[in-house]
């Protein structure tokens, strides 16, 4: 394979880094920022269901607002602002297109994270709406909406413009993702708060966008950024490439399909959630698919997955994703449905997917992504590879408890002898591992924002002393 | 540029499909449901049949509960207590005592601000006014649940509540009357009064109750679960 | 993949063109030609025709047949049809009234004393229709005297100005007011009723005592047979409290100020 492009590569992936390298900085340092918070109120949140008066006082720390800040930091801090930061890297990457505009793409970003900021302080002092995963007052939803779009637009025009004719498949997830992002928030902003539908269709509406926030712009940059990485460091191609066309089609239409397993049981006509199971089964084709794209891959190629930093995270996070996948399709199966609703299967659930599989793909990106910006590498590996190490011990620890809890819950809701009194203090033990996982994870995050943080204040102090030197010859 | 078009295309169609098909489709089918003048009784010769006239089903709510149901939204309750009745096969909910019959669609058609609720770790509250009426009962449980059910994982809502002096040890009118022998009773002279937000919270709970019958929803069983 | 100038190590690395290059062809040659026979495609075919046939026999036989009141998977719509029997005025009325009227009324219909006036005896229960109708429809403000004693409040309107019941309601707890606690006045028809509402629907002002016995039109004929029953019956009511003089009487100058009218 011989690389055959104009000039040296080098100096167009030079250019390419450079047009973006402000922006990304910029959001590689909310997103940490973002997460920090969110692990410190999950911690908060976690402390409260051992002892419920904890932090009790005061009106803005009650259980409902905490969730409602937790949910918001997670989706709208930490998720948005990662993706902001690898998915137009990537982009841009692929396209061999430096990203134009690059000043805008900061602008926009300051907007999001004061939207973001005014949509915790609304929640604080209790403008939240009924809607998890869409608590942000109603009145920032614009703000997010025209940050939003100065920034997406950016990525399609990248697209756009490509300047070789490969279109690769990490390139659909991300386009895909950026274009579907703004339309669910749309439809889930018009139909619950611009325009309010009445009753149970606002439960539908909200099943609808809740599934294809985490479906269709969370797990497409996450696949895009997996298809990207796997091969790139693990130095193979991907297994069965050929499939993965069919892969992102079945994945995107049977996924946005599937989200009304959410009511199951629920007051709703029957045949919107039949419709939804069908389609949430038949998730088992492109998750095969998956498994040998990206598992399959890795495997191959055990010996560099082994050390490398990065690699870790993503192959960590696809089994998650490919796991996470099996329960979903198991949870959509009624009979089990009937154990798992209402307990805190669910919460498992979506911890699994923002944590398990988004949070440490992203975690393995950044660990490829700062180095390779700044052209300054870790001295030692010891404090990374320990992040990797505590991160996924407390996800583990965390899915456990959770999954652990809701099993339980289950069994019991279905023993109309046990009080709800009973039930809840049965589950103490569980609550109690779910805050030994949610304290190994706010830990492992801190670490994670350390080691970023500090690899970019080496990379300053290195600088600093010949800066000059190092502005004439980025090559270096 | 071929492919860019058709990726686009396939991105267009892949929502819409799911739009389409879930829903416009359920708006089309539930936009249109009114509150109902027919009801399904028992006659006399213990019959089912559909009867015009009655009052309207579902009825509004009043301004204070209202209020009560926004203080519900804002302080997170649906974060922990659901506002659906399931089938009895799914969990025992009318054998506990959530409901005389299962929720469906028309129930909520006045609702806005949905709180059908995912998660039970406390328990369903569809039609808690007829299962705990007492309006004392409520504030005590809201202003510290261990109060009422010792080892709840609710939390306490002290914010909710003020305490005052009183001048004599005569009870204020609205005050909380706690057990005889509380830990958590305030000393002699002092009293918890709840604000206007959390009467009208409990105003709100005391008014769930779904127990009447829709043409599409029969009450089934009669006692109020014990 | 010879790039050794790199400060990173990335000679280990696919660079992205290289990516892009190797998987264009992978897509030309379908499938690695090392592997010679693929499972997984030819297994990912039958598994897509297994999960189209299952779904499409799950929707149809657990679908509720699309139908918006179809919420049990096991749902079949059944033709067999709900007999619809009329309830007669008197049902529908008791329920209206348990709902509307006992809180002031009370259960028993006699009111409270000073505050609320009685229904049971009351002249202007079992007088004109009319007057009724209209006190339902708009409301009523200011004095009134019921069986001799002076009630001064406000009777709300239950006509579409206010809570807007329908004419078959208004019937029935009209006609439910006449017959029970011992009165025996006639059914209120709802035909009746709907005449009275075209008329006094528009009116958005309550009534005073004195305007309603103004411009009254002629009673309706009661379509039963036993009219004059009802009508003597009424008389005798009339004639029986005469102790309650006062009511009685304006009630009858109301009637007769009526008739001069007409």
């Amino acid at each position: 394979m011989s690389v055959s492009s104009a000039g040296s590569p080098h100096d167009s992936l030079n250019t390419i880094d450079n047009s973006i390298n402000k922006a990304v900085f910029y959001f590689i340092l909310s997103a940490i920022t973002w997460l920090a918070l969110s692990s410190l109120l999950g911690l908060i949140g976690g402390i409260k269901t051992v002892i419920p008066s904890f932090l009790s006082t005061n009106e803005g720390f009650t259980f409902g607002r905490i969730q409602a800040m937790l949910n918001t930091t997670l989706l709208m801090g930490w998720c948005s602002n990662a993706i902001f930061a690898v998915a137009f890297w990537i982009m841009a990457r692929l396209s061999s297109t430096p990203i134009k505009h690059g000043g805008i793409l900061l602008i926009a970003g300051v907007i999001w994270n004061i939207a973001l900021s005014l949509a915790l302080i609304g929640i604080f002092i209790g403008d939240l709406t009924a809607y998890s995963w869409m608590e942000f007052p109603s009145y920032t939803s614009g703000i997010f909406l025209l940050a939003y779009t100065l920034i997406a637009v950016w990525g399609i025009v990248t697209y756009r413009h490509k300047q070789n004719d490969y279109s690769y498949v990490s390139q659909w997830y991300i386009l895909g993702g950026l274009l579907w992002f703004p339309w669910i928030f749309v439809i889930g902003q018009f139909f619950i708060n611009w325009v309010p539908v009445r009753g149970v269709l606002q439960s539908i509406v909200h099943a609808w966008y809740i599934n294809n926030v985490f479906y269709l712009w969370l797990c497409p940059i996450a696949l895009g950024a997996c298809y990207y990485f796997i091969p790139k460091l693990s130095n193979t191609a991907i297994r069965s490439y050929h499939l993965s066309a069919l892969a992102f089609w079945t994945f995107v239409l049977f996924a946005s399909w599937s989200g009304l397993t959410y009511l199951i049981g629920g007051p709703v006509p029957v045949w919107l959630t039949t419709t939804s199971i069908v389609f949430a089964v038949s998730l088992i084709i492109p998750a095969l698919i998956f498994y040998t794209n990206l598992i399959g891959t890795a495997l191959s190629s055990f010996s560099q997955f082994k050390n490398n930093l990065a690699l870790k995270f993503i192959i960590f996070g696809s089994a998650a994703f490919i796991l996470h996948l099996f329960v979903k399709m198991g949870l959509s199966i009624r009979s089990v449905d009937a154990l798992a609703h209402f307990t805190m299967i669910y919460e498992a659930h979506h911890w699994h997917l923002i944590y398990g599989f988004f949070s440490m793909v992203f975690f393995g990106a950044f660990y490829y992504l700062v180095p390779t910006l700044l052209k300054h590498s870790y001295k030692s590996n010891v404090l990374p590879n320990f992040n990797f190490v505590l991160s996924a011990l407390g996800i583990i620890i965390l899915l456990v408890a959770l999954y652990g809890a809701g099993w339980q819950q289950g069994t019991q809701f279905a023993n109309a002898e046990l009080s709800f009194l009973q039930i809840a203090n049965d589950l103490t033990f569980w609550m109690q591992l779910k805050l030994v996982g949610l304290t190994i994870l706010f830990i492992a995050n801190l670490l994670f924002a350390f080691n970023v943080v500090a690899l970019l204040l080496s990379k300053l102090l290195d600088v600093l002393p010949n800066f000059s030197n190092d502005e004439i010859n980025p090559n270096t | 540029m071929k492919h860019f078009s058709i990726l686009l295309f396939g991105i267009f169609i892949v929502l819409t499909s799911s739009f389409l098909g879930l829903i416009s489709s359920s708006l089309n089918q539930l936009g249109g449901l009114k509150q109902s003048t027919e009801s399904l009784e028992l006659d006399d010769a213990g019959e089912l049949v559909l009867v015009d006239g009655d009052p309207l089903y579902p009825m509004k709510l009043s301004g204070s509960s209202e209020q009560g149901h926004m203080e519900y939204v804002k302080l997170g309750c649906v974060n922990c207590h659901s506002q659906q009745v399931r089938r009895e096969e799914l969990g025992n909910d009318l054998q506990r005592g959530f409901g005389q019959r299962v929720s469906v669609p028309r129930d909520f058609i006045l609702q806005s601000n949905m709180v059908l609720g995912y998660s039970r770790l406390g328990p369903d509250l569809s039609s808690v006014g007829s299962r705990k009426s007492d309006l004392n009962w409520h504030l005590m449980h809201l202003y510290n649940p261990q109060i009422t059910s010792p080892g709840s994982l609710m939390p306490p809502f002290p914010f909710l509540f003020e305490t005052i002096k009183i001048s004599e040890v005569a009870a204020t009118s609205g005050a909380l009357e706690f057990p005889e022998g509380s830990p958590y009773a305030p000393e002699n002279g002092i009293a918890i009064i709840p604000s206007r937000r959390a009467v009208a919270l409990v105003e709100y709970l005391l008014n769930l109750d779904i127990n009447y019958n829709l043409p599409e929803a029969v009450v089934t069983k009669n006692d109020t679960g014990e | 993949m010879t790039q050794e100038n790199k400060d990173l190590d990335e000679s280990k690395e696919l660079q992205d063109d290289a990516i892009q290059e190797i998987h264009q062809n992978l897509l030309k040659d379908k499938e690695l030609p090392k592997e010679g026979f693929s499972f997984l495609p030819i297994a990912l075919i039958f598994l897509f025709a297994g999960v189209c046939f299952w779904g499409g026999i799950y929707i149809v036989t657990h679908g509720g047949e699309f139908r918006w009141d179809g919420y049990h998977p096991d749902f079949v719509a059944s033709d067999k049809s709900l007999s619809i029997p009329e309830k007669s005025l008197f049902e529908i009325g008791e329920k209206v009234f348990i709902a509307q009227c006992v809180q002031c009324h009370q259960n028993d219909g006699k009111g409270i004393a000073g505050v609320y006036p009685p229904l049971v005896e009351s002249s202007w229960v079992l007088g004109h229709q009319e007057v009724l109708a209209r006190i339902l429809i708009n409301g009523m403000n200011g004095k009134v005297v019921v069986l001799g004693k002076t009630y001064n409040g406000n009777m709300p309107a239950f006509g579409p100005s206010g809570l807007n019941l329908k004419p078959k309601q208004i019937a029935g707890v009209l006609s439910y007011i006449r017959q029970e606690w011992g009165n025996a006045g006639s059914d209120i028809t709802e035909d009746t009723m709907k005449n009275y509402m075209a008329m006094y629907n528009a009116r958005t002002t309550p009534w005073t005592s004195e305007e309603l016995s103004l411009n009254l039109s002629p009673e309706p004929e009661a379509p039963s047979k036993d009219t004059d029953i009802d009508i003597s019956d009424d008389n005798k009511m009339l004639d029986t409290h005469g102790d309650e003089d006062h009511t009685d009487s304006e009630h009858s100058n109301m009637i007769l100020s009526h008739k001069e009218h007409s």
